[in-house]
């Protein structure tokens, strides 16, 4: 645990660091400037002073990133360029959506693909073993937009069952707020089923030719039992660490249903951003959902560090 | 650390590597197989056609992808090649224009895939090799990039930089560089625990030798079947991308685009998504199954 | 015999003093050399003051359990992982504090042959290159390196023109130790270190490696330090024996003296627990008792006291020094075994 905090701390704290400046120095990597992209090639150059002091675009990359984070830490990610309106306002607004979409695929995706991949092992070259392998590697090489668009085309064009596209807000209804979530929620768990299946198969089959498991039998424990007490336990570790690299591909992964389905989510908000070349605001999400991601590995490890026995053993 | 990650998900997305499948394999009780099974070599006879039309598409009497060569969503007709799958809502050659798309497919997936593989094994030799300061500032740098979930950083990218061949290439390409660190690491230290490498000491092998001569030929090998998977990612990636309208500018083709502008006539003229949709379905299909029977075969043991 | 014994003895009671008994200056100087691994927190010794002297012509064993540092020993003696402190001196010269650099003109003249014979042959290379790979490094045509590699593969027993372009994996692990072997033989050394050398063979493979590097050592007039686990492999070899225990020697002496009056009691104990192949024979030896403790944290005074039969208060408080008693072999304990004593 100390090894822990002393080794892994420092190192996310760098990582945070440059994540943050690069996404900082994004800005002067924009050809022409903020101000122009905003204001029109025939601003003048009072007009983009006074823009670029509004903004606090005009001082150089170093301290303006150091007034930045400095803003960045009590909560506040600047002005939207375009809008005028703080990013932290847009940015929180557009969380709810995300999250809920991240979290009800995630959800779906371990309750399908976690007895899934313990029957397959199970059973290893049966029929259930077989039949999801073949469907996974499929799945597998099926792109989420491609999926989308075939599940927009069957469930609602052909079949009219559910809206093409739209969003009903949750204090609007729960009923009403599905009904639009099905679709995008089922597109990312069957491009993230086929995934996560396949890794925890693999991990089961490992554990399952360790000795353990033939001693377990040979005490004429049942294959359930085995199964949920010698090899799916020592499993859980990966399913820890599969969960939340999962999570944090969603993050990213949501940006492509939220733009198919319609979705006021954090990708549509990047998307939206970036072509109307808002830059500030671009960068406020970038760095949340960076700096998330950054800490949901934290939290994984830590989970990984107090859970697991061995790495205990070895300090 | 969670090392247990080594398979791209193909969803422009899981670039960190995240299937142990190695392991499976080193328990082997499964009997080894000789022979590569029939579903390998239509993999492998389906990229050779993607490949043949892409290159060669012109040669076969394949129309220019910009050319119209019937009215607009025409139903596919056997009168000759361009009309093999129909038009789009221009009248343009769905066949075409997936020959074209698959260009830059290609071009993108394995260009971008190479400059990755070759920075990648060579950060993660050094890491491996010299541990100590090399290896906490490759991995403070690695683990940045991974910071991000890639799609993104890319969007990142494509907000400040104009959408082109190059910078699609080069984003992409940079973004895999962490997933072949940490591989050509794990093999690296793998090999480095060998006793030929004791043995390559012991005679006076200089570190450029004991690198380039024992810990490099034996770590890269399968990293090579990785690469296939990484291709394929790329794939997906440059699709994304240019589905949200952020990859390779129009009017040049891109099966990711042509999925996109098709929606709109998807109950007309099925085809021009479903084509396009199924060509790169079933080439990220290929690449997969070939990496995963390549690395099987060719597993660091 | 008697003489020669004597002779031996005394020349391995006081190997310092060797140059008087024997005709020439050692190859191989060892002084109080220790290793120590890790870094701030977690430091923990692997050799702790160890000295020796080894001739031309001369095989050195050195047995112990897996952990009581001796591969760490040979590896320190090979400048592979460079000593903490003490002196190896090769020929007269000093080798600790050369680096890398400096080392790799003396290299050749001391050469290893490691444990598993697979793992250490790069599988990607060919035989004839893995053989000659020394020479290469050390500035020697192509073409030469395979005239010699040919050669060498000669003399261990494999035909060059039928093995020299095949790869490691097609050889048994005997082949294997063979290519090793020669490999190590090609650079004409006056020292081999061989760190378990036929450890992971079977043991119809056993003899005939150790018969293979008693030839080259009579041939070449090979300083040879044997390092093994197995006391019965080392009697078999070696003209002298160093017995290692958490890092420190504590009896050296011919082979013979050994086997027959070991003085210390780690020594008499390691020589029972060497099967006896008779199934009459009721074992009521006493095997060592306890785990080895921890080389971080050693005991205080004698190593060995925590296992030792006849420890008293005296061996954790003192270290016993090795010293000889007269016309004995050199030992490490305060109350040694005298001839014929045994255990319990």
């Amino acid at each position: 645990m100390k090894r822990f905090l002393t080794r892994r701390v420092p190192h996310v704290l760098a990582v945070l660091v440059i994540v943050t400046f690069a996404t900082s120095a994004l800005i002067d990597l924009l050809p022409g400037s903020a101000a122009s992209a905003v204001l029109g090639e025939n601003a003048t150059a009072a007009q983009i002073a006074e823009f670029n002091a509004r903004f606090g675009l005009d001082a150089p990359l170093i301290p303006r990133y150091l007034a930045w984070i400095g803003h960045a830490l009590q909560g506040d990610l600047g002005l939207s360029i375009r809008l005028g309106t703080p990013v932290s306002g847009l940015v929180a607004e557009r969380i709810p959506v995300t999250g809920e979409i991240a979290l009800l695929a995630i959800l779906v995706t371990v309750i399908v693909a976690v007895p899934l991949a313990a029957r397959a092992a199970d059973r290893e070259s049966g029929i259930v073993d077989r039949i999801a392998n073949g469907l996974s590697s499929a799945l597998v090489a099926v792109p989420a937009f491609v999926m989308a668009v075939l599940l927009v085309y069957v469930l609602s064009l052909e079949l009219g069952l559910l809206p093409v596209a739209g969003w009903s807000p949750l204090d609007a209804g729960l009923g009403e707020n599905l009904r639009f979530l099905i679709m995008p929620v089922l597109t990312l768990a069957l491009v993230e089923i086929p995934v996560m299946y396949r890794v925890l198969r693999a991990d089961l089959l490992t554990n399952l030719r360790e000795d353990f498991v033939l001693a377990a039998r040979a005490r004429g424990m049942s294959r359930s039992y085995v199964m949920l007490r010698h090899v799916l336990r020592p499993s859980s570790f990966s399913l820890i660490t599969m969960i939340g690299l999962t999570v944090g591909r969603l993050l990213g992964g949501t940006v492509i249903v939220e733009q198919i389905y319609g979705l006021p989510g954090l990708g549509s908000l990047v998307i939206s951003s970036i072509s109307s070349k808002d830059i500030t605001v671009v960068q406020g999400v970038v760095v949340v959902v960076a700096v998330i991601y950054v800490f949901l590995n934290l939290v994984v490890d830590l989970c990984y560090t107090l859970l697991d026995p061995r790495v205990k053993v070895a300090r | 650390m969670s090392e247990l990650a080594s398979e791209p998900s193909t969803q422009a997305v899981g670039l960190v590597p995240t299937e142990p499948q190695e392991q499976v394999e080193a328990a082997g009780t499964a009997p080894r197989r000789r022979g590569w099974g029939p579903i390998f070599w239509v993999c492998v006879a389906w990229l050779a056609v993607v490949i043949v039309l892409a290159l060669f598409g012109g040669a076969l009497g394949l129309a220019d992808y910009g050319a119209k060569v019937g009215p607009p969503r025409a139903a596919p007709s056997t009168d000759s090649l361009s009309t093999l799958l129909g038009t789009d809502s221009v009248g343009r050659s769905v066949l075409s224009r997936i020959a074209a798309g698959g260009r830059v497919s290609l071009v993108v997936g394995l260009v971008a895939t190479a400059i990755g593989l070759t920075i990648g094994v060579l950060l993660g030799m050094l890491a491996a090799y010299f541990r100590g300061w090399v290896e906490a500032v490759i991995a403070v740098l690695t683990d940045s990039v991974l910071a991000f979930p890639p799609l993104i950083l890319l969007l990142a990218v494509a907000a400040v930089v104009k959408p082109s061949l190059t910078t699609l290439i080069l984003s992409l390409g940079g973004l895999v560089i962490p997933g072949f660190v940490r591989l050509m690491k794990a093999n690296a230290l793998q090999v480095l625990g060998r006793e030929y490498i004791t043995a390559a000491h012991a005679i006076g092998a200089s570190t450029g030798r004991v690198l380039f001569r024992d810990v490099l030929p034996n770590a890269f090998f399968p990293l090579l079947s990785y690469s296939l998977l990484v291709v394929a990612t790329m794939m997906v990636a440059e699709g994304s991308l240019s589905f949200l309208g952020l990859g390779i500018p129009p009017p040049y083709p891109s099966w990711g685009g042509m999925v996109s502008a098709g929606r709109g006539d998807i109950a007309d003229a099925p085809l021009t998504v479903l084509a396009p949709a199924v060509v790169l379905f079933l080439t990220v299909f290929s690449l997969n199954t070939l990496g995963d029977r390549l690395r099987k075969r060719f597993a660091l043991r | 015999m008697t003489t020669a014994n004597t002779a031996d003895t005394a020349e391995g009671s006081d190997a310092s003093e060797a140059a008087d008994t024997v005709t020439t200056v050692p190859v191989l100087e060892v002084e109080d050399v220790r290793v120590d691994y890790g870094t701030r927190g977690s430091r923990f010794t692997a050799v702790s003051g160890v000295s020796f002297a080894l001739h031309a012509g001369e095989t050195l064993g050195v047995v112990g359990e897996s952990g009581c540092g001796k591969s760490s020993l040979g590896r320190a003696v090979l400048q592979l992982t460079p000593p903490t402190s003490g002196s190896v001196r090769l020929g007269g010269r000093e080798l600790t504090g050369l680096g890398r650099r400096g080392m790799r003109p003396v290299r050749r003249r001391m050469q290893v042959v490691l444990q598993d014979p697979v793992s250490s042959l790069n599988p990607r290379r060919r035989i004839i290159d893995i053989v000659g790979e020394g020479l290469v490094v050390g500035g020697a045509s192509k073409g030469e390196a395979r005239r010699r590699a040919a050669e060498v593969l000669r003399e261990v027993g494999m035909d060059p023109d039928a093995v020299g372009h095949r790869h490691p994996h097609e050889f048994s692990g005997g082949q294997c130790q063979r290519v090793a072997i020669a490999r190590a033989m090609a650079m004409r050394p006056q020292v081999l270190v061989c760190d378990e050398p036929v450890a992971s063979l079977d043991v119809s493979v056993q003899a005939q490696v150790l018969n293979l590097l008693a030839d080259m050592k009579a041939e070449h007039h090979l300083a040879m330090l044997f390092i093994s686990h197995d006391l019965s492999v080392v009697t078999t070899i070696c003209d002298r024996v160093a017995v290692m225990y958490l890092g420190t020697v504590v009896e050296i002496g011919p082979t013979e003296e050994i086997h027959r009056r070991p003085a210390h009691p780690y020594t008499r104990i390691l020589l029972d627990s060497v099967p006896v192949p008779d199934p009459e024979t009721v074992d009521d030896r006493p095997g060592i008792q306890g785990e080895l403790p921890s080389p971080g944290n050693p005991p205080s005074g004698c190593r060995f006291r925590t296992r030792c039969p006849r420890a008293q208060q005296l061996c954790a408080d003192v270290v016993p020094p090795l010293a000889a008693p007269a016309g004995r072999t050199a030992v490490a304990c305060h109350f040694p075994l005298e001839p014929g004593e045994t255990l319990g």
